[in-house]
């Protein structure tokens, strides 16, 4: 499955090693602990959870070809990632995927960082460096860092919605909350509550945003009917898309609460919650 | 490949231990943000570093290279950590390149703290009404200088006018389109990409979720007489003053040291044997990038002269019908020569007709444009919609193009903007489909090589 690599063909380098003596061909892929998009799958851009993968294979820089496990062993090779700010990444070599009745294998040589959730955001730039037990080495570094690409960037992932999306409400609910809640907002008796006429939808709004952020689990009664439910939490929705939302449940259906900003979502995006402690402060 | 993760373990990694935030952490420039420092060294003093680029264009031989950025840090301003190691202080985020941005508090060369700032792009139209032809000013401030983060595409009702580009203006590009169709709203959005609108780009490898891939404002065309533009001639580069010929030798001067095609060029030559033969040539290139034969430098004759009783050469001569730049003027007197450089810029020679009958024949004609990677083409922007590009290498600066007529009868605008031909890609993928060749280059002021002008011409059908 040498095919996966084929994209990075073109963007190894040689360092100013001396003589080197490997050529390493690399990329970055999500990972699947934490991911918020498709993994295994090249990718620049991280979010605090999720997981970066390095992937590699190593050559021989004489022979082109590339070197067995047999050969890994013998050699005694080493391959590491390293960070901008000094830390260092063991690789590992190994098959693909662990399964050995899988109908296709491939090994090679992979690595991984789990961002923490409040790891800073920024460009962070890495390399990669292989070295043999009699000190020969290889080297690859992206292309581009040199000239101030951003190989690898980790980034917040609240969403800047697109301004049309932000500014429609009912499109989004018809996207995200219609489904339980129906479009005309009386949801399904004894399933999925009602949000016309809902004295929680038109209270306080930042526990209504923390509702859509953080989801909702428990019994709950409304308009004197009982639900126990689990609502998922949305919270990869922007602030501006659940402003958005909730501006319109609001107003919508006969209800006729107050607009909600993004600011109101942003504020109570940062403070912890769960779909338990909103049960717990659910309005009597 | 889900699976393969599992096999993968989570890697520590040290990051600075103490933590910086910012409140917001994204928003274009101008954001006034609140920054909240924790775990500094009690009672220290920090500087605040803002990271950034010093971005440039590299055109080398004619040949369009990309954009090259080193890294720059910026000392903001200093913060002195209080008795819990915590510091609050706020900033203004700086006219520069959008997209992330590092910051730091750093004590000497050592790191304390680091956290990121994603400077987003803004769009503003000035003025957002007027009627038909009215100049609209498109600023876009936060443009990035990455390869994928340096321009943005304006597309005018869903045509697609040119991109934007800001590398040699620090993020800040600013254009002028003109207001053009029926009266009513017009929607002007700027999209990213490399060389459209990229127009799943929240799909990309590189999306950042706090920067809107696509971005709109509202024009709004109101009844009147329609806005021309000015005499097209006023439109080239104003002519620039020769420093004055100076030396005891042979020398060569004028008193202009540029000017379009025809404008007339009084050439002072002194020093040179008296009463003698002078013969005067300037230097040029001949080829195309078309057929295969390359391109060489050509000494093109302009005469025989006779130099005076002084040893002086006094002549007035149009400026030559040949290429845009640099051509180096030589007087030759036997062993004695000076030299002159004179610069030839761009200049519509004729347009027209006007008004034009609906789907007439319209005839533009060019004069001074330009032979490099970069400099050889202009771009056709027809009431802000792309239409093509014309070379002028081949026909030594002559562009001459024959445009159809709208049917729509009333005022129709022409734009002309300077482009990049063709290069190497600088795109970190190596694919040639990826890059910016052949796109009007609407902040025309930051186009890579050469300083070209953008021409906004009008006719009417009728």
């Amino acid at each position: 499955m040498r095919s996966i690599f084929v994209w990075m063909a073109a963007c190894f380098s040689l360092t100013a090693l001396a003589a080197p003596k490997y050529f390493i061909q690399a990329d970055v892929v999500r990972g699947s602990a934490g991911a918020q998009g498709a993994v295994c799958v090249a990718n620049s851009v991280f979010f605090p959870g999720e997981q970066v993968v390095w992937r590699a294979v190593v050559f021989d820089l004489a022979t082109q070809a590339r070197l067995s496990e047999e050969q890994i062993k013998q050699l005694g090779l080493a391959v590491t990632v390293t960070l901008e700010n000094g830390a260092n990444l063991n690789m590992r070599y190994g098959p693909h995927p662990p399964d050995p009745n899988a109908p296709k294998r491939e090994a090679f040589w992979s690595t991984s960082y789990q961002i923490p959730a409040d790891a800073p955001v920024g460009t962070l730039k890495w390399s990669m460096t292989a070295k043999d037990k009699d000190g020969n080495t290889g080297a690859f570094t992206p292309i581009g860092q040199d000239v101030g690409l951003a190989v690898l960037t980790i980034a917040k992932a609240q969403a800047a919605a697109p301004q049309a999306a932000a500014a429609d409400g009912q499109a989004l609910y018809g996207q995200y909350c219609a489904s339980c809640h129906q479009a005309n907002g009386q949801g399904l008796a004894g399933a999925f509550p009602p949000l016309a006429g809902s004295r929680v939808v038109t209270g306080d709004a930042a526990y209504l945003a923390r509702v859509v952020l953080f989801g909702l689990q428990g019994p709950i009664t409304v308009r004197g009917q009982n639900y126990d439910g689990n609502m998922p939490a949305f919270g990869s929705l922007s602030d501006a898309q659940v402003a958005a939302i909730l501006t319109y449940v609001r107003s919508a259906w006969g209800n006729a609460a107050g607009a909600v900003s993004a600011a109101t979502v942003q504020a109570e995006r940062a403070k912890p919650g769960s779909p338990q402690d909103n049960h717990a402060k659910y309005p009597k | 490949m889900r699976w393969l993760m599992l096999l993968l373990c989570a890697s520590g990694l040290a990051f600075a231990q103490a933590r910086l935030t910012f409140t917001p952490d994204h928003g274009p420039v101008g954001t006034r943000v609140e920054a909240r420092a924790a775990g500094l060294p009690p009672g220290a003093t920090l500087e605040f570093v803002w990271f950034s680029a010093e971005a440039r264009w590299v055109v080398e031989n004619a040949l369009y290279l990309g954009v090259k950025a080193g890294e720059t840090k910026t000392p903001v301003l200093k913060v002195t950590a209080d008795a819990q190691g915590q510091a609050a202080f706020s900033f203004v985020v700086p006219e520069d390149y959008g997209y992330v941005h590092n910051t730091a508090l750093v004590a000497g060369d050592k790191e304390v703290a680091r956290q990121g700032f994603v400077v987003v792009p803004q769009l503003t139209l000035s003025p957002t009404s007027g009627p038909l032809g009215t100049p609209i000013t498109v600023k876009v401030t936060g443009l990035g200088y990455r390869f994928y983060e340096r321009g943005r595409h304006l597309y005018y009702d869903q045509k697609y006018t040119g991109w934007l580009t800001a590398i040699s203006t620090k993020g800040t590009a600013v254009a002028t389109v003109r207001a053009a169709g029926e009266v009513g709203p017009h929607l002007l959005e700027l999209i990213n990409g490399p060389r459209r609108g990229y127009l799943n780009g929240e799909q990309s490898p590189n999306y950042i979720p706090a920067i809107p891939y696509r971005t709109g404002a509202v024009f709004t065309l109101t009844p009147g007489p329609a806005v021309l533009p000015p005499d097209p001639a006023s439109q080239a580069f104003a002519r620039e003053p020769a420093p004055p010929a100076s030396g005891a030798g042979p020398r060569l001067g004028a008193d202009f040291a540029s000017g379009t095609v025809g404008s007339l060029i009084n050439l002072l030559g002194q020093g040179f044997p008296a009463n003698a033969p002078v013969a005067l040539s300037y230097r040029s290139v001949r080829g195309n990038r078309v057929g295969g034969g390359g391109w060489e430098e050509a000494e093109v004759p302009l005469g025989t002269f006779a130099a005076d009783a002084q040893g002086q050469l006094r002549l007035t001569l149009p400026t030559p019908d040949d290429l845009e730049g640099e051509r180096v003027f030589t007087a030759r007197s036997g062993e004695v020569q000076a030299r002159f450089t004179y610069r030839i810029t761009p200049s519509v020679a004729s347009f027209g007709p006007s008004p034009v009958r609906p789907g007439g024949e319209l005839r533009l004609n060019l004069k001074g444009t330009g032979w490099t990677g970069t400099g050889n083409i202009y771009t056709l922007v027809l009431d802000n919609s792309y239409l093509g590009y014309a070379c002028g290498f081949n026909t030594r600066g002559d562009i001459t193009v024959y445009l159809t007529a709208p049917l729509q009868p009333g005022w129709h605008y022409l734009d002309l903007y300077p482009s990049i031909y063709e290069g190497k890609s600088d795109a970190p993928t190596a694919t040639t489909t990826n890059d910016h060749f052949q796109l009007p280059m609407l902040h025309h002021q930051d186009h890579p090589g050469e300083r070209l002008p953008a021409f906004h011409l009008a006719f009417e059908v009728r």
